[in-house]
């Protein structure tokens, strides 16, 4: 009976959700934002160095005062020309006679040092000439080689082939190696962020909409909740489905114009790296679904609800500011202390986990202390929701959570 | 011998510092129509909610059937309660289903009497309309649709008229109605005595979360006692201040309150006594109306 019941209220929550079209809309909308800005960004990039360059182009003018002795004949070609004296040269770029002064310094091979004078041309053409002034002085030297051969290795982006081991064994170090970490933090994401928003708006326009009374004379708080939980893992599988399709869609037409391809043999990790990371993903889930089943008890209202979330939201994301430390040292101090602190610890131990950044020890440990996490957010939220679910139009006197527990 | 559905015995309920139910005892009898009636405020819907195990009593013992109320009992019972709302987005149909089949019944089964219910209560072209269209009315019907889905044995009702127009209210008392006569028992709450004393068999009265009342309704009144006769006569009531004042009077119909001390049949002999002729001479039964007033100010 109890496990029939939480079937029909998720198979209810369940289809509640998926019938909005605002659940489709964020679904689909949401990547398509992403690739779109990321396509506009790249072009907007893009465009604004063409830009640069026809402006670099477009010069009509630019004075080289070559101090150093570096710069080669074969180098000064118009709109370059050669000047003598620094003052005349910055004098002639103020007065817009030149678009630029390049002054090499005579100590330039010990100082490193390149003066430029620039007439303006707007915030991002301000560094249009520095390649150019750059460039003089290195092809001019590479000029003394001799040898075309050599010049043309110097002008090519040379690739690197590299073996990495790590414990006597080869590891694997392209994208193929960060497929497991990406997925988990996808999965993490729709999971404690997408999904939860979804379970505290279930729990508080329940309440708001006075149908909990109802409910509660029908099914236990657990029952109700645990079929909410259901629900929204089942919509996170959903989520993930169509993500998935919608990703393989997007790489299959992108691995063709794009040069990303994915070497399916190379995506290798053992079981229990696997097992650990959807653990710390699962616990993580129901540790922030329980906290917002809590602020949905204790709230009157679902907007009230909304503006008290975001707090456990962010916290819980917060790792992700310092991801550049955690990722250089997965292991490290940093990595160590946030895997325990409450809200933090889920992503950094999913994300730890994902690339096998855990010992034995620490694993036990994140183990014990998520299990006891996921305990203590359950218990609270059960017990604002006893406490909050009936409390309509105010808030849960917090006195009262501390005089029952 | 009766069997005792309802069973309350030495209950209290205190929220904090604060008592909101004190020491109450009373039973609901099978297949009988019960009220619980008090002012706001005065402890019935916490009584209730204890009842339903939604929250937990203080001290003393608050049963169905003998045992605590477990939702595996949900579906021989039949709660609406006060705070009572709806899923606004979702459609008539699927909600009443939705309730069935959380108090056990199979969706076939919930599906024929949801429709049934949808006929009855002439919202049948409504089964697939959003509840948030329906209006106030029409949604007080799809509460209580919730409640009765399942046939419950044991009804529970808290201000089941309440906001709703004369011509439902009297179309959720026939319902009721039918339910009793089919063995339903019904507990209800109700703040208008004039349904109770159509509808209910007995009743508790309580004030401050104390038990003032308790008993078959004409027990209950009689309690009060007999302070008033009805007559029907012709010609014009004659004055007699030291026995009673005319308390309506129009149409050969008139009520007669009794002063304190006198006897009905004084009453009868000065009217006699003054030729008035008189087809009917009734002792009457104060209202349940004018009992609540006197117990909640006294």
């Amino acid at each position: 009976m109890t496990k029939n019941i939480i079937r029909i209220i998720a198979v209810r929550e369940y289809l509640k959700v998926i019938r909005k079209k605002s659940f489709w809309l964020m679904l689909l909308l949401l990547p398509t934002f992403y690739i779109g800005v990321t396509i506009v960004s790249g072009e907007s990039g893009k465009s604004v160095e063409r830009k640069i360059i026809e402006q670099a182009k477009s010069a009509i003018r630019i004075i080289v005062v070559d101090q150093s002795g570096l710069v080669s004949e074969t180098n000064i070609v118009k709109p370059i020309e050669r000047g003598t004296d620094e003052q005349i040269a910055k004098q002639a770029v103020i007065d817009g006679q030149a678009d630029a002064a390049f002054i090499y310094p005579p100590d330039l091979s010990e100082k490193h040092g390149i003066v430029a004078y620039v007439k303006d041309d707007g915030i991002l053409a301000r560094g249009r000439f520095d390649q150019l002034a750059t460039s003089l002085v290195k092809q001019s030297i590479l000029e003394k080689v001799g040898d075309p051969s050599q010049i043309a290795l110097y002008n090519t982006p040379l690739t690197i082939q590299k073996t990495v081991y790590a414990d006597g064994q080869p590891v694997v170090t392209s994208i193929e190696a960060f497929i497991l970490p990406i997925l988990a933090i996808i999965v993490f994401f729709i999971l404690t962020i997408t999904s939860s928003s979804y379970m505290l708006m279930s729990v508080s326009e329940e309440k708001e909409n006075r149908m909990i009374e109802t409910m509660l004379s029908l099914v236990t708080p657990r029952q109700l909740i645990w079929g909410k939980l259901a629900a929204m893992v089942g919509l996170a599988f959903t989520q993930l489905l169509v993500l998935g399709i919608f990703g393989a869609v997007a790489y299959q037409i992108s691995s063709s114009i794009l040069p990303i391809a994915i070497n399916w043999s190379l995506v290798q990790f053992d079981a229990w790296q696997v097992v650990t990371t959807v653990f710390y993903i699962i616990t993580g889930f129901i540790f922030m679904a329980s906290l917002m089943v809590g602020v949905g008890g204790a709230m009157p209202t679902y907007r009230d609800a909304q503006q008290a979330s975001p707090l456990f939201i962010i916290t819980s994301i917060l790792p992700i500011y310092f991801g550049m430390v955690l990722l250089a040292d997965p292991s490290g101090t940093v990595a160590q202390i946030t895997s325990y602190i409450p809200f933090m610890s889920p992503l950094v131990l999913t994300f730890r986990a994902s690339i096998g950044a855990l010992p034995p020890m620490e694993q036990a440990l994140g183990i014990i202390i998520t299990l006891g996490y996921v305990w203590v957010g359950l218990y609270l939220a059960f017990k604002l929701f006893e406490l909050g679910s009936l409390e309509f139009g105010k808030r849960v006197d917090f006195k009262n959570l501390i005089r029952k527990s | 011998m009766s069997e005792m559905v309802v069973s309350v015995e030495k209950f209290s309920k205190r929220f904090g510092n604060i008592q909101v139910v004190t020491d109450l005892s009373f039973d609901v009898q099978r297949g009988e129509t019960f009220a619980f009636l008090g002012a706001n405020g005065s402890g019935k819907t916490t009584t209730i909610r204890c009842l339903l195990n939604i929250m937990k009593p203080t001290a003393g013992s608050v049963l169905i059937h003998d045992r605590p109320y477990t939702i595996e009992m949900a579906s021989d019972v039949g709660y609406l309660p006060e705070e009572r709302g709806l899923y606004l987005d979702s459609n008539v149909l699927e909600t009443v289903v939705y309730f069935g089949t959380l108090k056990g019944m199979t969706v076939n089964a919930a599906t024929n009497a949801a429709t049934s219910y949808l006929e009855r209560v002439n919202l049948a072209d409504k089964q697939k309309a959003k509840i948030k269209t329906l209006s106030s009315g029409q949604q007080q019907k799809i509460q209580l649709g919730l409640t009765i889905i399942n046939g419950p044995k044991l009804l529970i009702l808290d201000e089941p008229t309440k906001g709703l127009d004369p011509v439902n209210r009297e179309l959720l008392l026939d319902i009721l109605t039918d339910m009793k006569q089919q063995g339903t028992t019904i507990m209800f709450i109700a703040h208008q005595m004039e349904e109770v004393e159509k509808i209910a068999d007995r009743l508790v009265m309580i004030k401050n979360g104390r038990r003032e009342l308790y008993g078959d309704v004409i027990g209950v009144k009689q309690q009060f006692g007999e302070n008033r006769v009805h007559i029907e006569f012709s010609g014009r009531v004659p004055r007699h201040d030291d026995l009673y004042s005319i308390e309506t009077s129009e149409n050969n119909l008139a009520e007669l309150l009794m002063k304190p001390g006198v006897t009905p049949d004084r009453i009868f002999k000065a009217l006699a006594a003054d030729d008035l002729s008189m087809s009917r001479f009734e002792v009457a039964l104060p209202s349940l109306q004018e009992i609540f007033v006197t117990v909640q100010q006294r």
